[in-house]
């Protein structure tokens, strides 16, 4: 970015339009020709039907900071889910960080989608209680925590695979194909993002722990510490 | 009399400011983003000219809106001379350089009634903490963590404790090395208790900041994002 301050950005104006409203066809064509879909809904509400490969960000946290990370920039955006003012809101954090390139946003969110006739997937939404029961049952699946490496190595659940969010990408062929995966962090805002690369990268039976690390402690579940 | 607005940008973990005279009709920007509708607004409500826009150091987090603001209000954004001055009304801004965060980092000290009353000190100071000094390289890490402890220690060590510190970079930074939140403290304050402040001999210097530098970056990142 500080290449662009260097040189100096585009104007943006004072009063920027919001961004283009875009009917379902128009997203279809746009993600065949290589836009990226942000889904802006909490991950909670995404995890229930979402544009099958977009990305899950929930504008709830450090959006742009995640958007940034993730897609390319330059790569056109286009936001579902969310109401105009939200569009609105991730358009200003997105030129704040020059990402310049939202090709706009689907007008009447996920049902427009579907009424149109597009595909939705879902994944499962399950707190870290279900993820315990489910790892004690000892039937098949893959635990993936998306934290960082410190608090990785601060404790984690036995038998993870540990790959930081923006490592899924590079890394989603270690894990298993074959067997259900659910994808944990402290609070379940990264993992929803993470389940959603996971879901870019071909995996099919995806879990989102969505909820608060701390209870796998409070469930007096043992810990490996490396 | 002038008066402070902070403009805090919580999914940057920064903030931006206008100071202003309402009674001379005039107002200065730092570090503002490049949506510059919220300082237009303010500007308009007080009844004030935006009549410069500063940045107080070369932004890799985000763009500038020192342009934006040019072209919508007519703001000088000539960069100011390290000891150099701008009136803003009754007071005045001084340009110092506080290396450390980047080699050309400027504070901008607020000087009103003869008196020094405020400094905006970008990430030269945060609330407990200072900005990354390792964001130019390895090769430049060290010999800017040592002129970030030099403009602790030497650059801003005539100042009074009881001025106000504003600081661009917050905890949630990308370019902050952790501190608490907040993007108002007092130099005395940070004298007190900033862990920066603390540390005065060079060698234990070299190798307590290299490894804050590195380590303390991933804790600011888990903090932003988390």
């Amino acid at each position: 970015m500080a290449a662009i301050n260097q040189a100096g950005a585009a104007l943006i104006g004072r009063k920027p339009d919001p961004p283009a409203r875009l009917t379902a066809a128009e997203v279809a064509a746009l993600i065949d020709a290589g836009a990226a879909v942000v889904d802006i809904r909490p991950g909670r509400e995404y995890d229930r039907g979402h544009i099958p490969g977009s990305y899950s960000v929930g504008l709830e946290g450090p959006w742009s900071a995640w958007v940034g990370w993730l897609v390319a920039r330059g790569r056109p955006i286009v936001l579902a889910g969310g109401t105009e003012a939200q569009h609105r809101e991730a358009q200003r954090q997105l030129y704040r960080i020059g990402f310049d390139t939202i090709a706009g946003a689907l007008d009447g969110g996920l049902d427009a989608w579907l009424s149109s006739g597009g595909e939705v997937s879902e994944f499962e939404t399950v707190d870290v209680e279900d993820m315990a029961a489910w790892i004690l049952s000892a039937e098949p699946m893959t635990v993936v925590d998306v934290r960082d490496e410190h608090e990785w190595s601060e404790g984690h659940v036995p038998g993870a695979v540990h790959i930081y969010v923006p490592d899924v990408p590079y890394r989603a062929g270690e894990i298993p194909p074959e067997a259900p995966v659910a994808v944990h962090c402290a609070s379940g805002y990264r993992a929803g993002i993470a389940a959603s690369l996971l879901e870019q990268a071909g995996l099919k039976r995806i879990i989102h722990v969505n909820g608060q690390y701390s209870d796998w402690d409070r469930l007096h579940l043992a810990e490996t510490i490396p | 009399m002038f008066a402070v607005d902070v403009f805090p940008a919580p999914e940057l973990g920064n903030a931006s400011f206008v100071v202003s005279d309402k009674a001379r009709g005039v107002a200065v920007a730092i570090d503002p983003l490049r949506d510059v509708d919220a300082y237009l607004k303010k500007a308009d409500w007080l009844g004030v000219k935006v009549t410069h826009a500063l940045d107080t150091h070369l932004h890799n987090d985000f763009v500038s809106g020192r342009r934006e603001l040019q072209a919508e209000a007519g703001s000088n954004i000539e960069v100011l001379e390290p000891g150099s001055e701008l009136k803003v009304g009754s007071a005045t801004l001084r340009a110092i350089h506080t290396p450390g965060h980047t080699p050309d980092h400027l504070s901008y000290l607020l000087i009103d009634g003869k008196r020094p009353r405020a400094l905006f000190s970008g990430g030269a100071v945060m609330v407990g903490a200072i900005a990354r000094t390792d964001l130019l390289g390895p090769h430049l890490a060290v010999h800017l963590a040592m002129e970030a402890l030099r403009t602790l220690q030497v650059r801003l060590r005539g100042l009074p404790d009881d001025i106000a510190v504003y600081p661009t970079h917050g905890s949630g930074s990308f370019c902050g090395t952790g501190g608490r939140s907040g993007h108002e403290t007092t130099l005395g304050d940070e004298r007190a208790t900033n862990p920066f402040f603390q540390t005065t001999e060079v060698m234990l210097s070299t190798n307590s900041v290299t490894p804050l530098t590195t380590a303390t970056w991933r804790q600011s990142t888990k903090q932003a994002l988390r």
